[in-house]
């Protein structure tokens, strides 16, 4: 499987990386070399920043290029641009504020290289990639940052390639476990029951759902901040179906529903999985309480790109690291885009960052 | 150096030692050999390597057995254009506490609400202390000193649910993350959690995300996803004057939109 056969369903593909360095950019530049050959007109924003020459911690890391073909649209800021040597015309200028300038939208006249950097909130990077689309964009990438989850938002995306790689942990066991942590916690399932999903999707507040129909809709102070409130709530009652948490989910508030709950399993519903904060084992750990956890619009999970190499510290064989991660996730396909031949590598990339 | 002392073109700017373009660097380093003849000649074969002219010791002691501490000098062949550095640095502009009062009034016209802490494990709050408390420090105010804002600070070791619920209790315009971020990244994850925190409880336009410390640079708060980022040299009035001018823009833009 090719990187590019992978995200052909989704016209919108979020990036995201479990941790700095774990080959984001490589799986980037990956997949623009491919369609570049298919001829799509392709569109690239970022929820952060990338391009960039070297590591903003670690000016020893050198980072890859992105190069865009003739035609891409790429979100940059005014002054980003400036620096660019890339010929562009820039058919649209954003009120966007990031801390590197505004955001524009700039069109490549010819092959060239541009940093990546969109706008600072996701919901504007939402509005970004909607008008690159209106401009002319067929597919359009939204890189991740960091350890960031926002950009893979069903509201921005329609599917996301997670990278992770050899960064996360010298042990290669520990690391097959975090990335498979990772994978479950970014494709929780989406609500089985039809009827409670209906019900949690026509609610606006936090909300606890029972047996016979009926709602108790919950403060947002007390799904978020002074959770041990919910306690008092559920106490005695057998009737809880569901709880609706609007926001984010954190664990504190999973703790207090699985120490409240009687009767029978609970589900508690997210409206994805960008607003889930857990950690490991969480998941499995309350379904073993009888705690399930599942989301409204669950997030596609289109490819798994793995990095062998944590710059300036270790590295695994690529291919063994490839398929003790794919033996982790069967169905999903995981690519390691330099070692399989899907990019063709800059000279000095495996060295550096890669 | 005073104000008729001669000025470097800034198309190639070496360092300043005794007199102009000398480009004399001073190092200083610890070497794991012990003091002696073979020590020193290494000290000087690695400033050569280092790229440096004309090594020379002025100070060589042994620390332990098996380890010598020196300070050197080296002159430097180097330049640097300035013109060639394209700045991406945030634009706004640098105002004075009173300037910064005065602005507020005049573009804002009600008290500004700015939260901070240090957040995770970070146990370090001389940062956002300097910032923010009344002390400030070199002689200038923290935000709380000024009239135009109303501070929040939460101290160090605070979780990242408990800052943005207090944030959103008091209806901060601004909240302000200390953090001794390293260079293989550690505390990085108490950034981006707190940004994708803000983002699931759908409030990112509701709120400007300002993050300091030693390493933090605008590249890298633009990758965590904050408005800003200050770094050492920083002054209170430095981002008090950042947050009233974005403050302002928003809410220019928010009444043009209506």
């Amino acid at each position: 499987v090719r990187i590019s056969d992978a995200i052909e369903p989704a016209a919108r593909v979020a990036l995201v990386g479990l941790a700095k360095n774990t080959g984001k950019t490589v799986t980037l530049g990956a997949i623009l070399s491919e369609l570049e050959a298919r001829g799509e007109t392709i569109g690239v924003t970022s929820i952060g920043r990338d391009g960039e020459a070297t590591d903003a911690l670690d000016d020893a890391i050198a980072k890859p290029p992105i190069r865009l073909p003739a035609m891409a649209l790429v979100a940059t800021t005014d002054r980003l641009l400036e620096r660019s040597e890339a010929r562009v015309e820039v058919p649209l200028r954003t009120e966007h504020r990031t801390p590197l300038g505004r955001v524009v939208v700039a069109r490549l006249l010819e092959r060239g290289t541009v940093e990546v950097a969109g706008p600072v909130a996701a919901a504007d990077v939402g509005d970004v990639v909607d008008r690159m689309r209106r401009l002319g964009a067929e597919r359009v990438l939204v890189d991740g940052s960091i350890d960031r989850r926002a950009g893979a938002s069903p509201a921005l995306a329609d599917g996301v390639v997670l990278s992770t790689g050899a960064v996360l942990s010298a042990d290669l066991e520990q690391l097959a476990r975090q990335t498979k942590a990772a994978v479950d916690l970014l494709t929780l399932a989406a609500v089985e029951d039809e009827v409670l999903r209906e019900r949690a999707a026509a609610l606006r507040t936090s909300a606890l759902l029972l047996e016979d129909g009926s709602t108790i809709e919950l403060a947002s102070t007390l799904v978020h901040d002074r959770v041990e409130g919910i306690v008092p709530l559920m106490r005695g009652r057998s009737d809880v179906r569901a709880v609706v948490v609007r926001g984010a989910l954190c664990e504190p508030l999973l703790e207090c529903i699985g120490r409240a709950r009687r009767g029978a399993p609970l589900t508690v519903i997210a409206d994805d999985a960008t607003r889930v904060f857990l950690g490991r084992g969480t998941v499995a750990r309350h379904r073993a309480r009888g705690v399930l956890l599942a989301v409204l619009q669950p997030i596609p999970l289109l490819a798994v790109t793995t990095n062998p190499v944590a710059p300036l510290r270790h590295r695994f064989d690529p291919h063994a690291l490839r398929e003790r991660i794919a033996a982790e996730l069967p169905g999903v396909p995981v690519l390691d885009v330099l070692a399989d031949g899907g990019a063709q590598s800059t000279p000095g990339l495996l060295s550096s960052a890669r | 150096v005073s104000s008729s002392a001669p000025r470097a073109s800034l198309e190639a700017v070496r360092p300043y030692g005794d007199h102009l373009d000398d480009g004399l660097v001073q190092l200083s380093f610890t070497l794991p050999v012990d003091h002696g003849p073979l020590a020193r000649e290494a000290a000087l074969a690695l400033v050569r390597e280092m790229g440096l002219e004309r090594p020379e010791i002025v100070h060589a002691k042994g620390l332990t057995e098996g380890y010598t501490y020196f300070v050197m000098f080296g002159q430097c062949r180097h330049t640097v254009d300035c013109g060639e550095l394209g700045s991406v640095r945030t634009a706004t502009r640098s105002m004075s506490e009173e300037e910064v009062d005065a602005y507020v009034g005049e573009h804002v016209g009600r008290p500004i609400v700015v939260i901070g802490a240090s957040t995770g494990t970070d146990t370090h709050s001389v940062g956002i202390d300097s910032i923010l408390n009344l002390k400030g420090f070199d002689g200038r105010h923290g935000l709380e000193a000024y009239h135009w804002f109303r501070t929040h600070n939460l101290g160090s070791q605070v979780p990242n649910t408990a800052l943005l619920a207090k944030a959103f209790e008091v209806g901060a315009d601004a909240i302000l993350v200390s953090q001794t971020v390293t260079q293989q990244g550690l505390h990085l994850h108490n950034l981006t959690e707190l940004v994708e925190l803000v983002e699931a409880e759908g409030r990112r336009r509701d709120v400007l995300l300002i993050c300091g410390g030693p390493r933090i640079s605008d590249e890298l708060a633009k990758e965590l996803g904050f408005d800003a980022g200050f770094s050492k040299g920083t002054y209170p009035n430095d981002v008090a004057a950042f947050v009233a001018q974005e403050v302002a823009a928003r809410e220019g833009r928010a009444a043009a939109a209506a």
